[in-house]
């Protein structure tokens, strides 16, 4: 393992950018995005994208290896499991490059058992990092993370590629849950940098930063969810 | 007859979560009225098909409402089936099932 620790600015905006080169970032208004939760946004992110760019995508890896040693330390965690489906890629390149076991998480659970919703083998009692591609409102990060505690593991971290972190209540719900999250980039990383290129117009970007900056008024205003509890 | 399903959809506005709980209200009521199975269990196949089709894929606010019209639309007239005979009411879960497998 050849790692180098670039500081976290210096991680946030490259990943930034390679998620802008590659087109990974969608920025529309004028027909806006429903998230799952059904919030109505402008912006959207396919992390997914990046799995086909193999100098980007091994990048990443670096990047996120060298935030979970720096964060987590070296020996703190026995496995890496990722969260179905776009976390077992990450899973599989983390597990490869820090020489840890994986596993992976259904959604649902397949068969019957404790183990049900795990695949791979799993040794109660190991301390598991949870990977996915990205975090919107990290309710699934809770699903995955009860899964895993239910069949005999322990998890505290969670990393991801990138973080929304427009949600004010994601990082209490994760702390509430005892999880903390690490990632790579976030959407004001992504703002910061189209400012400063020509991926965007500046109408566009105006735009999105509004959404950003008030995500609620945003969203319902164009026909979506208008408070946390409609998520509810 | 449908009412909490309309309520569920409104309360998670129509995102893949909605359809998620959807689902889940159809399966729990296929349990407790045995009668109108087949009308809750067509209904939560156009659930799972949403969940499928836009779990990990971007939904647009226009695709969305597309989907929720088409959704209340058949809600309604499945209500309306249930004051007339049985063959009005499997015709009319036979044109249901054939819209939603398309989505």
């Amino acid at each position: 393992m050849n790692l180098s620790f670039p500081p976290k600015e210096v991680i946030a905006e490259m990943t930034a950018k390679m998620l802008l080169e590659i087109e990974a970032v969608r920025f529309r208004s004028d027909e806006p995005f429903r998230f799952t939760s059904g919030w109505a946004s402008p912006v959207y992110i396919d992390c997914r994208k990046l799995i086909s760019y193999p100098r980007l995508r091994q990048t990443i890896i670096d990047f996120g290896a060298a935030t979970i040693l720096r964060s987590i330390g070296f020996e703190s965690i026995d496995a890496i499991a990722g969260g179905e489906t776009a976390g077992i890629p990450y899973a599989a390149w983390l597990s490869d490059r820090l020489m840890l076991p994986m596993q992976y998480v259904r959604k649902k659970p397949k068969g019957f058992g404790r183990t049900a919703q795990i695949e791979g083998d799993l040794t109660e009692g190991t301390k598991i990092l949870l990977v996915e591609d990205l975090t919107t409102d990290g309710r699934s990060k809770v699903n995955f993370c009860n899964a895993l505690r239910n069949a005999g593991v322990s998890v505290s971290h969670t990393f991801v590629v990138f973080y929304y972190n427009i949600f004010p209540h994601t990082k209490t719900m994760l702390a509430e849950n005892n999880i903390e999250m690490l990632e790579l980039a976030t959407w004001w990383d992504v703002l910061a940098v189209t400012k400063q290129s020509n991926y965007f117009d500046s109408n566009t970007i105006d735009e999105v930063e509004k959404f950003l900056n008030n995500p609620i008024e945003w969203s319902a205003a164009h026909g979506g969810a208008s408070s946390f509890g409609d998520m509810a | 007859m449908f009412e909490d399903l309309v309520k569920t959809l409104e309360l998670h506005n129509y995102g893949v979560r909605a359809y998620e709980q959807f689902a889940q209200l159809c399966y729990k009521a296929v349990a407790e009225q045995p009668d109108y199975a087949t009308h809750y269990l067509v209904l939560s196949v156009f659930a799972e098909r949403f969940v499928s089709a836009y779990d990990e894929s971007p939904l647009t606010v226009g695709e969305a409402n597309t989907q929720k019209e088409r959704i209340l639309g058949w809600i309604e007239k499945l209500e309306e089936s249930l004051k007339k005979n049985q063959e009005e009411q499997i015709k009319l879960l036979n044109s249901v099932s054939r819209d939603f497998l398309y989505i």
